[in-house]
């Protein structure tokens, strides 16, 4: 109930800064941790941009990604999937936009290993701290790119991304 | 009755502190070249997710320094192992957690299964290692794809690790290749005199390298009592391979593969892997006390004549003589020669 609120709350909030709430689709590339190194894989992924107030924005990200390994002794492989939540800052030039935030994350991978000598599944769930900045701009209408490089750091390690985005807006400014 | 937080049950529970465990997945050696990953003992590690145990710690790159004492070790950061636990069994979540996991496992196995074997001494001269490091990046400049495990001698006593393009076994997570590695680690001890005379610039043997990888191949092949444990296919040692050709210290691999195609031969005849490893730890002792005697004139290809010794002294077989003159038709002294 409380969760309804606030979201209400915010919506509230979005009407007032007369910016509509952004939702858009990510195709980003990220340079994962593993035990030893970091590993490239691309990472498409979803995000919600709500305005709290002029140039300050609440933003939801989500991406998916895989890594594994295949060979004749077996198949091992991760499903990572992360989830944030950043208070945005943006500064705006005519029609071209910088923004930074920081906020929560959470990585949540699902991994598995099968072989003839058993499946084995399980699991983990990362909290973190994300941080993003980029440049984004109007493709005119209620269409928008972005650019933005970010990172995700956690007890294990960090995450370093990048991606392109396309957005849209659900109401007009 | 006591109260439990909910909050930090929840916060327990999302760190995954309360999986125990008393396995781990690894790369298991099924014998002929087959692996499978598989659950197994979780031993010599006391910590898993760390990767440190009796054997030494895993550490990420490090640095190779030289100093006015000679070479030493600049120790790289920790490893840190992401995992899940599925029914008392640790399973990482990526692969370079399991090649880790299993090249230590392997480690482990080879030093128990020679320390029952009379070899203690050697182990705990071996054991812990300086480091068992992934990526020292001065060191993967040399390396081609096909490596991906190795030993760094030179008084620093380390095993590397990096990533291979292999698209069959990891070959850190190898168990053949493993015991290779090792078997240099070995090689170190039993034949640290010699190590250090080339070392300090005045080497006993014109090349101690074709010895070094054909023991190190030895006892990959005869600890686990299989020919194929090496994954090279050229460097089976049932080929015929003989010092015919061998072209000099350029490749140690080829005369390497003729001694340890030699102690496959004598394994065959024998019927017994464990005989042959001890007659060739024995010959390769036999080799240093002669190199440290011999006016510093030694060749490697002696090691085949004292390898024949040695062999010859417990394996009454005609047929380790014609084995003997296939492997090394240049060499003359043994067998009616």
């Amino acid at each position: 109930m409380r969760s309804l609120a606030a979201a209400l709350g915010l919506a509230m909030c979005s009407q007032a800064t007369a910016e509509p709430v952004r939702i858009g689709v990510d195709l980003g590339a990220t340079a994962v941790q593993k035990a030893a190194s970091h590993a490239p894989i691309v990472t498409p992924g979803l995000h919600v941009d709500i305005p709290l107030r002029p140039r300050l924005s609440l933003g939801f990200q989500t991406t998916i990604g895989r890594f594994g390994e295949s060979n004749p002794g077996g198949d091992q492989v991760t499903t990572p999937v992360r989830l944030s939540a950043t208070v945005d800052g943006r500064v705006l030039r005519q029609t071209l936009g910088v923004y930074g935030g920081i906020g929560p994350a959470l990585r949540v991978l699902p991994t598995r290993v099968t072989s003839d000598g058993g499946a084995f599944s399980g699991t983990r769930l990362r909290p973190g701290l994300r941080v993003r900045t980029g440049v984004s701009g109007d493709f005119g209408g209620r269409w928008q790119w972005g650019v933005g490089v970010g990172a995700v750091a956690d007890t294990v390690g960090v995450d370093w991304d990048s991606l392109v985005s396309v957005s849209f807006a659900l109401g007009r400014s | 009755m006591t109260r439990v937080n909910p909050l930090l049950l929840a916060l327990v529970v999302l760190l995954g502190c309360t999986d125990l465990f008393d396995e781990h997945l690894a790369y298991e050696y099924l014998g002929e070249g087959i692996h499978q990953v598989s659950p197994v003992q979780t031993r010599a590690l006391t910590d898993t997710v760390h990767v440190d145990g009796e054997l030494g710690t895993a550490s990420l790159g490090g640095r190779l320094l030289q100093t006015s004492d000679g070479l030493s070790w600049q120790e790289g950061a920790k490893v840190t192992l992401d995992y899940v636990v599925d029914d008392g069994v640790f399973v990482p979540v990526d692969d370079q957690g399991l090649v880790l996991l299993s090249f230590y496992h392997h480690l482990a196995d080879i030093r128990d299964d020679l320390s029952g074997r009379g070899w203690q001494s050697d182990m705990d001269a071996i054991f812990p290692v300086t480091a068992i490091t992934w990526t020292p990046e001065q060191l993967v400049g040399a390396a081609t794809p096909v490596e991906n495990a190795a030993y760094l001698s030179g008084g620093i006593n380390a095993f590397i690790l990096y990533e291979d393009a292999n698209n069959n076994i990891p070959l850190g997570a190898h168990a053949g290749v493993v015991r290779h590695e090792f078997g240099h680690a070995w090689f170190q001890v039993l034949m640290e005199p010699i190590v250090d005379l080339a070392l300090n610039g005045t080497p006993a043997v014109e090349d101690l390298r074709a010895v070094n990888e054909g023991f190190a191949d030895m006892v990959a092949i005869l600890s686990l009592n299989d020919p194929l444990a090496i994954p090279f296919a050229e460097r089976n040692p049932r080929l015929a391979h003989t010092t015919d050709g061998y072209q000099g210290v350029d490749d140690p691999y080829s005369l390497g593969v003729v001694f340890a195609g030699f102690a496959w031969d004598a394994r065959t005849l024998s019927g017994d892997a464990e005989l042959t490893l001890e007659l060739t730890v024995a010959a390769l002792e036999d080799f240093r006390e002669f190199l440290l005697t011999a006016d510093n004139d030694g060749t490697p290809q002696q090691f085949g004549l004292m390898l024949y010794d040695r062999y010859a002294s417990e394996i009454s077989d005609f047929r380790l003589c014609q084995a003997w003159r296939i492997r090394f038709p240049d060499l003359v002294g043994r067998c009616g020669r």
